[in-house]
């Protein structure tokens, strides 16, 4: 499974995605396709997405954790990995703001 | 107080099985705590990660960590094992227990170990495991462990030479781990991760890693008999490789990932989980098992 969410996409990107996904709300895109598509899907997305878009994919994969997330462009919030877990960071409550990008 | 408090229970069907669980994570140098009812890790620069604990197997505590007693409560309830791990390897094994764990398996593993007959049957299947060609019939637990016993530093002899280093044989020396050899080094330290997350597997299924079949009179003969299951690929054939790859430097973080990256792609857990309910023949009662 593959989830896309994104803040905004290129008008021929949102309209390709409809190929392989249901859009159930705007720029959430949810799709059952499988990993060998989902990697070509990704790559699609990473050659014709601008960083604007703001775009975190989720990828179900059949290894522990069961997810993979990425993303294009800024998100606001940061990952990061423990001993290979994807985790998110949360800011401190109290603490400045920074910007976050992650990759 | 706890009666205004908004409480929601974690039951055992909302919890992954064993097998489907992350293995390990290790933390160090920060602090465990809960918030909204879910367990936060801060590191030392103050960054706030959510762990989601009822998908991990084991926590896996560094040097210089805290965690507070509701942290301790909320990983327990979701079957999520703690062990406290020294600067290179494990020192001390934790694990909760759930007021609604059954003690079914428990019992069963404990019928077959009083019993002589039955004990030596559950021996012989481990062993079977390791000498697929050989006929076992008629071998005594003293014969069995005899052959393993030169199996094993056949296989050290073996994979110095597969990957070109030198070898002195085993050595350890507990608290001393820095006057060793990198390979016993990371022996060391791979055994240690390797029986951290057996012994939460083992606990998280019903079982004791107290009642073993091979070992006895160790702290963790059960886990210690299952280990060795697994120990060939995992820790002899990785700490050559990376002796090797490590060039005489030993590198925990290397050690770490490289360790991780054989337990997720063998699936230990998937595989811990059948074989544990396998020697113990038949269906386990708990989640788990399979």
């Amino acid at each position: 499974m593959l989830v896309v969410v994104a803040n905004k996409l290129p008008p021929a990107v949102r309209g390709r995605m409809k190929l392989w996904f249901v859009e159930p709300r705007a720029n959430i895109f949810v799709s059952g396709i499988k990993d060998s598509v989902a990697a070509t899907v990704i790559e699609y997305l990473y050659k014709h997405c601008p960083e604007e878009s703001g775009i975190v994919m989720f990828q179900s994969i059949s290894k522990p954790p069961g997810y993979t997330i990425r993303s294009i462009g800024a998100t606001d919030k940061q990952m990061t990995e423990i001993s290979g877990l994807q985790l998110v960071v949360e800011k401190l409550v109290g603490a400045e703001k920074q910007d976050i990008v992650f990759s | 107080m706890a009666k205004n408090r908004l409480f929601i229970k974690v039951t055992r069907e909302s919890l992954p099985q064993v097998k489907d669980k992350y293995p390990f994570i290790y933390l160090e140098r920060g602090r465990l705590e809960i918030d909204d009812s879910s367990v936060k890790w801060i590191d030392s620069e103050c960054h706030v990660v959510r762990l989601p604990v009822a998908t991990l197997n084991t926590l896996l505590l560094g040097p210089g960590t805290s965690i507070t007693h509701e942290a301790v409560k909320t990983a327990v309830a979701a079957n999520c094992s703690i062990c406290w791990v020294g600067e290179d390897s494990l020192l001390f094994y934790a694990a909760g227990f759930l007021p609604t764990a059954d003690t079914r398996n428990l019992k069963r593993q404990m019928e077959l170990a009083v019993s002589k007959e039955k004990s030596l049957k559950v021996a012989k299947k481990m062993f079977v495991h390791r000498f697929p060609d050989t006929d076992l019939k008629g071998k005594t637990l003293k014969e069995m462990m005899g052959m393993e016993g030169h199996r094993v530093r056949a296989i050290y002899q073996k994979m110095a030479e597969k990957y070109g280093v030198g070898w002195k044989g085993r050595s350890y020396v507990p608290g001393k781990m820095t006057l060793s050899d990198v390979t016993n080094q990371i022996l060391t330290a791979t055994n240690a991760a390797l029986y951290g997350i057996l012994c939460s597997a083992v606990h998280s299924m019903g079982y004791s890693p107290h009642i073993g079949f091979v070992h006895s009179g160790s702290p963790l003969p059960f886990v210690y008999d299952l280990a060795d299951l697994y120990k060939e690929y995992l820790c002899i054939d990785l700490s050559f490789a990376l002796t090797r790859e490590m060039a005489g430097v030993y590198n925990k973080h290397l050690v770490s990932k490289a360790f991780r990256e054989r337990v997720i792609g063998m699936d230990l857990l998937v595989k811990a989980a059948k074989d544990i309910s396998d020697l113990m023949g038949g269906k386990s009662a708990c989640r788990g098992g399979q």
